[in-house]
């Protein structure tokens, strides 16, 4: 696991975003920026269903997904707050589809827990830890498990087995 | 010397050499007596030679010294050509390529060589090398007549004359050799006329000449007159006289050249060597220019001024002009990779027993670098399968009355955008009996899937993974790859690969490749708010059609189309878009497209144009998803994808 509870005032950098109504954290050193939605998603035929398309982020064509649709969270209408963030994933560059971006913040490592086996509504297996500041409960995401498109299908069966 | 900086130059270029050779050596088995193929083959070696030597690789240097050795006793006709001395020279060739590659990675010491040096040594039996002598280097003097002096000749011998060509000969120790010349060539006008001279005249009068020329002449008078005339000027050491036979005489060098030429082989050209990263660079820049350039058009069309569209539109045909440039700067003849295969053909066929000619046509077709370092796989295997299971055995091929002598063509040409290339063979071909029972045995295919399918399907079967006709796994091919993978490398260049074959006749394989992988054309299209692009390849003809056109059959929709059935595919059902309007239109436009052997007619909203487009990959995270090939950019900076359309039919 990617908890590191032992180490003292070591600290890391979140950014902050808001996925429907629930707040998200990535580590900053996995995003390479973030864009407004200027011009239109292009849809992409049988991609999976949270692949929004592709857009063209400077001559680069890059994949946006939406993990509101993943996480089966509310999905608001995007508005002027709408944002994406490019993160880098195993060496491609994706972009998320958030609500809003909150801030950058710094937290101690310690303060990084194990998160409980669903959170809000969200398998563990997509988590890499929840931060408690004060009344918030930030969700830190496992990027690679979140975004990749082979897990889910697997994923989808296993849950599918037990209701079935 | 800082040799690193040097290495990879050396070695591309040994691999030029070594190219060279393998093909001369080829030439000159099939024409041994071919001076001039002798001569490249010698200058090849010497270069490699010096080129070793200087970088310090003695194990190369040493045993292109040793061929060396044999070509110029070869060249001096001392030995002549047998097959034992080609074997050795191949082998030869084989160990400097193993050289080469061991000098890239750094390592030259593992190579023994002294075994091949020394078969080398056995053909020139140890002799030494002499530096010619004078008397060696005076008969390398030659006189050469440009046609029309020929011709002249032939009139004045045709008149009477007689035609003498005499060596004269001065003291060693002549003053004034200029005045001597004067007299001599002043007492042989006297008696009959000059042809040419070597040197030429004014060399000998200016004195630019050792001690000996000869003259052409043609006379009335006898060869007795001009030997006593001349024998009496002084400080003339000696003069002999010939009468060359006027069908031998040797025709200009320059002459010669041009013939050779015509005969298809390409003339040296001033080159400079290009990293290909530097190319690549060069091609994404222009790329992105072309991309720039459909903006500033439509830019052009929505503000509409005059003057902005002249410069938009010269700017487009310099775009366009550059990007042609540059592409053409990447393209190589595919003879790079054609000539590995008369060796290959060569070798394989002599380790099968079998008697095989290739024949090669188009090498001088050029493709562009990524394509040509692909292709080079999957021909040798088709060739490797024609060699091994398509042609017959000698005896075999006298058996069903066929010329024992085995044929395979490989043809190369362009056909608009792309590149054909064909891999015939006059062997067994394929037997749709046994292909049907292998893909059964494999289980690729159910027997109800079997029956249903025509001969040409069948053919198609050999393309499925896991198949493999060879009966039993030789050396040669059935190494577990078969035509898959094959089908798989020209799939993923973009290109199509198709098999046609008559039992016990031969069969054929074409293969169709882009020109570049860079920038395609396409036809862009419409479907609700979605803009696709369809590459212009798969394109046969655009179709405009009243909805009661369309016929059914078992409810698929159906158009007739010069007596032909085709079936209509909508596309918004096979890219699930939202909002197509075709069903309500009164006029379709229908794209027909071809892939393999099947039309299939596809539905849209609307045809936009037709646009060159750059092709960019969707990215390892998207992976690769069926029916979409690539994405491009558009003008006003949107993504369209580009199609499959193998995938959609």
């Amino acid at each position: 696991m990617k908890t590191k509870t032992e180490v003292h005032e070591e600290t890391r950098q979140l950014v902050i975003f808001k996925l429907g109504d629930e707040e998200f954290g990535v580590d900053i050193l996995q995003v390479r920026e973030i864009e407004r939605l200027g011009q239109g998603v292009t849809r992409v035929p049988k991609s999976p269903e949270f692949v929004e398309g592709v857009i063209n982020l400077r001559g680069e064509i890059v994949p946006i997904v939406d993990l509101r649709k993943r996480f089966g969270l509310v999905v608001h209408a995007i508005g002027h707050e709408s944002r994406i963030v490019i993160v880098e994933v195993s060496e491609n560059q994706i972009g998320m589809m958030v609500d809003q971006v909150m801030e950058v913040l710094r937290v101690p490592v310690s303060s990084i827990e194990l998160a409980p086996s669903i959170t809000k509504g969200v398998d563990a297996y997509f988590l890499s830890g929840v931060v408690k500041i004060g009344e918030r409960l930030i969700i830190l995401l496992d990027l690679e498990r979140a975004l990749s498109a082979e897990e889910v299908k697997q994923l989808s069966e296993l849950q599918d087995e037990p209701e079935g | 010397m800082e040799v690193s900086q040097y290495l990879s130059v050396f070695i591309d270029e040994s691999q030029e050499h070594l190219q060279i050779l393998n093909q001369s050596l080829l030439e000159l088995e099939h024409d041994p007596d071919n001076s001039a193929i002798l001569d490249k083959i010698f200058r090849a070696a010497h270069t490699l030679k010096g080129a070793s030597a200087t970088m310090g690789f003695n194990k190369m240097s040493n045993l292109t010294h040793a061929m060396e050795d044999v070509l110029s006793k070869l060249r001096s006709k001392e030995i002549s050509l047998n097959s034992e001395i080609t074997n050795a020279l191949f082998e030869s060739v084989d160990l400097l390529e193993i050289l080469s590659n061991k000098i890239g990675e750094g390592i030259e010491e593992d190579i023994e060589i002294t075994g091949a040096v020394q078969g080398l040594r056995h053909f020139v039996a140890g002799d030494i090398v002499v530096a010619p002598s004078q008397g060696e280097r005076r008969q390398n003097l030659q006189l050469r007549y440009s046609e029309s002096e020929k011709e002249q000749i032939q009139t004045a011998v045709a008149g009477g004359s007689k035609f003498y060509h005499l060596h004269i000969t001065l003291v060693e120790n002549c003053l004034l050799k200029g005045a001597r010349v004067f007299m001599v060539l002043r007492e042989i006008e006297r008696l009959g006329t000059i042809i040419r001279s070597i040197p030429t005249v004014k060399d000998l009068e200016d004195e630019h000449f050792e001690l000996q020329f000869i003259i052409g002449v043609v006379s009335m008078s006898s060869v007795d007159d001009f030997i006593k005339a001349i024998t009496n000027i002084m400080d003339v050491d000696k003069v002999t006289a010939e009468e060359p036979k006027l069908d031998q005489l040797l025709i200009e060098k320059r002459v010669l050249d041009v013939v050779e030429h015509d005969k298809g082989k390409i003339s040296p050209q001033q080159t400079v060597r290009v990293e290909i990263k530097k190319l690549d660079d060069l091609m994404n820049l222009v790329a992105e220019l072309v991309i720039s350039r459909s903006r500033l058009e439509d830019l052009g069309t929505t503000i509409g001024s005059r003057d902005l569209n002249e410069v938009v539109e010269q700017v487009g045909r310099l775009t366009l002009d550059l990007r042609d440039s540059v592409m053409r700067a990447r393209m190589v003849p595919i003879d790079t990779v054609f000539s590995r295969f008369p060796r290959l053909v060569r070798d394989l066929s002599r380790e099968l027993g079998k008697d095989i000619e290739l024949e090669i046509h188009g090498a001088e077709t050029e493709l562009d670098r990524t394509v040509i370092d692909e292709i080079g796989d999957p021909l040798v295997h088709i060739i490797r399968n024609a060699v091994d299971h398509g042609i017959e055995t000698i005896a075999e091929r006298e058996q069903k009355n066929k010329p024992a002598k085995g044929k395979i063509v490989l043809n190369a040409y362009q056909e608009g955008n792309s590149v054909i290339i064909t891999i015939q063979d006059d062997g067994k071909g394929f037997d749709i009996k046994k292909v049907k029972e292998k893909a059964l045995k494999a289980g690729l295919l159910s027997p109800e899937a079997l029956n249903e399918m025509d001969d040409q399907d069948i053919l198609e079967v050999t393309f499925l993974p896991g198949f493999s006709t060879a009966d039993k796994v030789t050396n040669v091919s059935g190494r577990g790859v078969g035509m898959d993978v094959v089908k798989s490398k020209v799939d993923s260049l973009g290109g199509f690969v198709s098999i046609d074959s008559v039992f016990g006749e031969g069969s054929l394989i074409t293969i169709r490749l882009p020109l570049t992988l860079a920038i395609i054309q396409t036809l862009m299209i419409q479907l609700g708010k979605e803009i696709y692009a369809i590459p212009s390849g798969y394109v046969e003809q655009i179709v405009s059609l009243k909805p009661s056109e369309i016929k059914r059959i078992n409810k698929q929709e159906v158009l007739m189309l010069r007596g032909e059935v085709i079936p209509l595919i909508r596309m918004q059902d096979v890219l699930e878009t939202p909002d197509a309007i075709n069903e309500q239109l009164d006029d379709l436009d229908v794209v027909i497209i071809r892939t393999g052997d099947r039309l299939i007619g596809c539905v849209v909203d609307s045809l936009l144009r037709q646009q060159d487009v750059v092709i960019k990959s969707l990215g390892g995270y998207l992976g690769s998803i069926k029916g979409i090939a690539g994405a491009t950019i558009l003008g006003d900076g949107k993504v369209a994808l580009i199609l499959d359309m193998r995938a959609v039919a």
